[in-house]
């Protein structure tokens, strides 16, 4: 079983890999057949992700939540799910030039580093209200991670506005009203999941902290979640109001993710016990 | 069988000579069907444009003599003597003219690399000698081919991407701000020709609203009731300047009448939504400084010429790749046009054999009178079988050949192998 979820997960992230090679092929030719052909293969491997996760939950009868490994599967899959949605149509295929290679290298950096979690069992989450917590972390961090790299699109199709370089895949990719457009639905989304998941979090913690260490709500992972809530309750509402728009919202999109995503993988990486959710500190 | 061409292009000559020999749209049915006489059972299209005057032709006739009919047919039709464009005139038979044709409708021998006109151009010249019973089966499918290999140098390469005039470079910076022009405003500032151009093409993408603004109201008003706007003085630009979208601006204010602070503040009244700015006058109406903001996207004429001129590079460093194609599709084409020859001769040979399947047939039949009407048939088209059976390999083995060898030996082997009539073929 272990065999067979190694092999999943290295398959989805080749596949990966490979659609993203193809991602250079069409910066250099522009032709839509490659770009789709890296879609497919895209597609390929979050199909195989899924299954990688399927076999460990059926091999462990616990739910993939915790590990690096699963979390990266996690976050790939519905990044790419968010990621298709936005370039679904042909003229906003070029997208994925800016989605895939991140996907990629995320993928394969988990493969070199943390591949060993896979042979490893799933924590038990503490009760159901943890299990839609963490699965709205991951569903909020991609959301907000695809917007972080459309905004990636966004001041690179404002810059070369601005540089009068307006030639080859300056032409391939939509309008900046597109952009702004797309950018704000992500958060328009990602933004109320992220503050449902950091309420059940509190929620949880709150009523069933004999888990976690008596000072719980000065715990870094809520101490900075809350912080980068009340970052992108500036971000969203700014934009709502018309305060917010262009460039500096991507600029701030772009911070915002890199502070979730890098606090996240920090606190995973260092394995801060004293605020897990899997049960009682080591 | 020749094809040919023979032509003047704004690559050989000037466009004096050219509208020397232009043809008046309502003179080409005469013109065609007067070239079509005079071609040994010919087919003729004429293609007059701006930028090019080319005469295509089909006959059974050699290639010089095709060319010498054609340039007599120019000199007494323009009244131009020969020596006057013999010079830039340019002549090509079979491969060089198919290739001729594809390039010219796949726009690669255009002024402008990549332009669509010409596609139409073409198309309309091919369609006119058409409907004048102008046209003949080779002539027909060349045309017919050109227009895909058109269409597949489009789609295959990026030649017809990037807008290369002054005018749509400004509508394609437009587009690639803006998803849907119909719900934006342009403003227009003073008055010129190429701001008009740009506002004549943004309009064609949808544009509805526009606002004229001028120095004096009345111009304004002029230019309104012209494109269905709303006209303004200038005195009250910096109030209505929110409002606009897209800004054209072309007036002869020596000093900028657009500074930053003008900017900075209409994007709080418009909630940060981006302005572009098309500044075209010199000197400039609107002050540089006014790029630093965001969400503001200012080009000055040199800025759309800039570019026009890298599109326009772009666009040949495609021209290699599209080559590919075109020679791709000669090479189809000369090869489909190679098998024609063999036509005739296979119909002959296959008539022959069945005639004497038939002959034996008879005499068969005569001497088996027992047979039933059903089992004569089943004779019949047995034999019908056989045949079509063993000429099968030998005319797939004939195409083949006048692909790659000298057709006109093939085919008189063929005949005297099969002892066909000369006359066939």
């Amino acid at each position: 079983m272990t065999g067979a979820t190694y092999i999943f997960f290295l398959f989805g992230v080749l596949l990966h890999v490979f659609g993203a090679a193809l991602i250079a092929r069409y910066l250099w030719d522009t032709k839509l057949t490659v770009l789709k052909v890296a879609n497919t293969l895209a597609w390929g491997a979050t199909a195989c992700l899924i299954v990688a996760l399927g076999v460990r939950w059926f091999q462990w009868q616990l739910l993939p939540l915790t590990g690096v490994t699963d979390a990266v599967s996690l976050l790939m899959i519905f990044s790419m799910g968010a990621a298709t949605t936005v370039a679904w149509d042909t003229d906003r295929k070029a997208m994925l030039c800016f989605y895939l290679p991140p996907l990629a290298t995320v993928g394969a950096l988990t493969l070199l580093f943390s591949s060993r979690g896979l042979t490893s069992p799933p924590r038990e989450l503490a009760g159901p209200l943890l299990v839609a917590h963490v699965g709205m972390v991951f569903l909020s961090m991609a959301l907000l991670f695809v917007a972080s790299l459309t905004s990636v699109a966004y001041t690179f199709q404002a810059r070369r506005l601005k540089l009068r370089r307006t030639t080859g895949l300056f032409q391939k990719l939509p309008s900046l009203e597109e952009l702004d457009r797309s950018l704000y639905q992500l958060i328009r989304m990602g933004y109320p999941i992220y503050v449902v998941t950091y309420l059940v979090g509190l929620f949880w913690a709150f009523y069933d902290n004999q888990l976690l260490s008596a000072a719980w709500w000065f715990s870094p992972k809520i101490v900075i979640s809350g912080g980068i809530l009340l970052f992108y309750a500036f971000s969203f509402h700014a934009r709502a109001r018309g305060l917010l728009r262009g460039p500096k919202l991507a600029y701030s999109v772009i911070f915002g993710v890199g502070l979730l995503l890098g606090t996240y993988l920090v606190l995973m990486m260092l394995e801060v016990v004293n605020y897990n959710f899997y049960g009682k500190p080591a | 069988m020749t094809v040919a061409v023979t032509g003047i292009s704004h690559h050989t000559s000037s466009l004096d000579l050219r509208e020397r020999l232009a043809f008046a749209e309502g003179s080409i049915p005469a013109a065609l069907h007067k070239l079509k006489k005079r071609l040994s059972d010919g087919g003729v299209v004429i293609l007059s444009t701006c930028n090019r005057v080319e005469i295509y032709t089909r006959s059974d006739d050699a290639p010089p003599v095709v060319f010498e009919t054609v340039r007599r047919f120019l000199e007494e039709w323009h009244g131009v003597p020969e020596a006057e464009f013999a010079d830039a005139l340019y002549e090509y038979a079979d491969r060089e003219a198919v290739a001729h044709v594809f390039r010219v409708a796949s726009s690669l021998d255009s002024l402008v690399i990549g332009e669509q006109q010409i596609l139409g151009q073409v198309h309309d010249a091919y369609l006119l000698a058409h409907s004048e019973a102008a046209t003949e089966k080779i002539i027909s499918a060349l045309f017919q081919r050109a227009f895909k290999v058109a269409k597949e140098v489009r789609t295959k390469s990026t030649i017809s991407q990037g807008k290369v005039s002054v005018a749509s470079v400004a509508v394609d910076l437009a587009v690639s701000i803006f998803s849907d022009l119909a719900d934006k405003t342009v403003m227009i500032i003073g008055s010129g020709e190429t701001g008009e151009l740009a506002l004549r093409s943004l309009i064609s993408q949808g544009v509805k609203q526009v606002l004229l603004v001028n120095r004096t109201v009345e111009k304004a008003q002029e230019l309104a009731a012209k494109y269905h706007g709303r006209a303004y003085a200038l005195d009250n630009l910096h109030e209505i300047l929110p409002q606009a979208d897209i800004i054209i601006t072309s007036t002869a204010s020596p000093e900028p009448i657009l500074r930053r602070e003008d900017f900075h503040r209409a994007l709080k009244h418009r909630n940060q939504s981006p302005m572009f700015i098309i500044d075209i006058a010199v000197p400039r109406d609107v002050d540089r400084e006014a790029n630093q903001l965001d969400n503001i996207y200012l080009y000055d004429i040199d800025d759309l010429q800039e570019v026009a001129d890298s599109n326009l590079q772009a666009r040949r460093a495609e021209i290699a790749q599209c080559m590919e194609i075109v020679d791709k599709q000669v090479s189809r084409f000369m090869q489909w046009r190679q098998q024609l020859y063999a036509e005739p001769t296979i119909v002959s040979m296959s008539q022959e054999w069945h005639q004497i399947r038939e002959r034996e047939l008879q005499k068969t039949l005569h001497t088996l009178n027992d047979l039933t009407e059903k089992q004569r048939e089943e004779v019949e088209y047995l034999t019908k079988r056989i045949v079509n059976n063993i000429l099968q390999r030998p005319m797939s083995q004939i195409k083949q050949e006048v692909v790659r060898e000298d057709p006109h030996r093939v085919i008189h082997l063929v005949k005297r192998l099969f002892g066909l009539e000369e006359s066939a073929g």
